[in-house]
């Protein structure tokens, strides 16, 4: 059992680690944990090397005892680390936590300056100038995401595999929509015929893990926590997925740029041409997931209903999952 | 009918949560509100949107009955392959109970589904 950290636990904690941290530091100092989930805490800190200087850092550690599922923290900075050196911009590890360091399990990144909110990055007039380079930078972080040798022990996912888990949990789920059953049989005969090559796949590459500059655009890739082994089409579907476009539908990419334009930046740093229909298929999956999420929100509402409305209202936004399923189901059927 | 939760978990669901010391949230509450504006519109919205379902569901199976259960067998047509998932006549029945659905459940969300 991980104990729970407090902040002056980890304050004290970090100022004896810090010297190993950053050559020369001389304390830490702005400790705060940032919004983060459940299981992760995550906190901001600068580590003081000398008068006036400061060096932004991140420490991202289990806050719980670890779910036995969830893979090590330690293997996550090793994705990030064999990203980075293929050529993604991604917050550098600098230290892995050992147990000496009384973290618990965890590590030290690099914290970096730019915006993370999804809505602001699709919709702010002040990110238009981002907004034109987004997506070509996108296809080109994902090309060399793909071409990564991955590090050992991460887990290999295949579309086959992924419909059945999700298959048997929609039907334990005891919901009837005729959308989602003719979302799994549509999957199911339209399985890519040729497996994809395995690549390193991020597994979480949409708009809201992108770090972004309001006029340079794309400054890291964030929470790769999901990070795999798979299909690289995954991730261009994933982040074409429209529960990540802010309402912006007209903008397939996050909301905010063209999949020409990611295509292009992808083709052009060296990743393999995708055929659009690989894509689909990844979108119909990405909603689909969604889609079967709600309903293990409307379970626990179900279990629970004095705990409160919220995750009764969330199993009633299958109808949203329902509705980009369609379209793409709607599309596929009418080639132009 | 759409359910889990249906409209009148939704209900009963805000009553047994809301608290009366005045402790919930302005999140919690405008989260209670929302359940509350979904149940209306299905009490509204819901049996006319059935009964369209049930009669473009009878002219695709060639068989009559409530839209649950036409549903169900809908469904299970589906599943057993007799209805193919591009089939057309499946595809404008879901396009349009979709966007019966949306109408009902989530009115201003944004999407690509492009009405006959």
């Amino acid at each position: 059992m991980t104990e729970r950290l407090d902040e002056a636990t980890v304050a004290a904690r970090l100022a004896a680690l810090a010297p190993r941290l950053v050559a020369d530091a001389t304390g830490v100092e702005s400790l705060r944990r940032l919004t983060g989930g459940a299981s992760m805490a995550t906190f901001a800190f600068d580590v003081t090397v000398g008068a006036g200087a400061a060096v932004p850092l991140i420490l991202r550690a289990r806050a719980v005892a670890p779910d036995p599922d969830s893979p090590p923290l330690a293997r996550e900075a090793q994705v990030i680390a064999a990203a980075i050196a293929g050529g993604v911009p991604a917050p550098e590890v600098v230290h892995v936590c050992s147990p000496d360091d009384g973290l618990g399990e965890g590590y030290v990144m690099r914290r970096l300056i730019g915006e993370t909110l999804g809505k602001r990055i699709a919709t702010d007039p002040a990110f238009a100038p981002a907004r034109d380079v987004l997506a070509r930078q996108c296809g080109a972080a994902l090309a060399r995401v793909h071409t990564t040798p991955p590090p050992p022990g991460l887990d290999t996912v295949n579309a086959a595999e992924t419909l059945a888990r999700y298959e048997r949990i929609w039907r334990q789920s005891g919901a009837v929509r005729p959308a989602i059953e003719a979302a799994f049989r549509w999957l199911e005969a339209h399985l890519p015929r040729v497996p994809a090559t395995p690549r390193l796949v991020h597994g979480d590459f949409r708009n809201g893990n992108l770090m972004v500059d309001a006029d340079r655009g794309l400054v890291a890739v964030l929470d790769w926590e999901l990070a795999h082994i798979g299909d690289p089409a995954e991730d261009i579907g994933w982040i074409c997925c429209n529960s990540w476009r802010f309402a912006q539908a007209h903008a397939r990419v996050g909301g905010f740029g063209d999949l020409d334009d990611l295509l292009a930046g992808y083709v052009a740093a060296g990743g393999d041409p995708i055929e659009p229909a690989r894509i689909d298929f990844w979108q119909m999956i990405a909603s689909l997931k969604w889609g079967v999420m709600t309903m293990q929100m409307h379970r626990s509402f179900a279990d629970d209903p004095a705990a409160g409305p919220e995750r009764g209202v969330i199993g009633r936004r299958l109808s949203e999952a329902e509705a980009d399923i369609v379209a793409l189901l709607q599309r596929a059927s009418r080639p132009c | 009918m759409l359910t889990h939760p249906t409209a009148q978990a939704l209900v009963e669901g805000v009553a047994a949560w809301l608290p009366l010391d005045g402790s919930a949230s302005p999140f919690a509450l405008r989260v209670a509100r929302n359940a509350l504006d979904i149940a209306a519109r299905d009490m509204a919205l819901g049996p006319a949107a059935d009964e369209r379902a049930a009669q473009r569901i009878a002219a695709i199976l060639g068989q009559t009955g409530s839209r649950d259960a036409l549903d169900r067998a809908l469904v299970a047509s589906i599943r057993a392959g007799t209805i193919a998932p591009d089939d057309p006549r499946l595809i404008a029945h879901l396009v349009a109970s979709t966007l019966d659905h949306l109408a009902i459940d989530q009115p201003r969300y944004v999407h690509e589904l492009a009405a006959d």
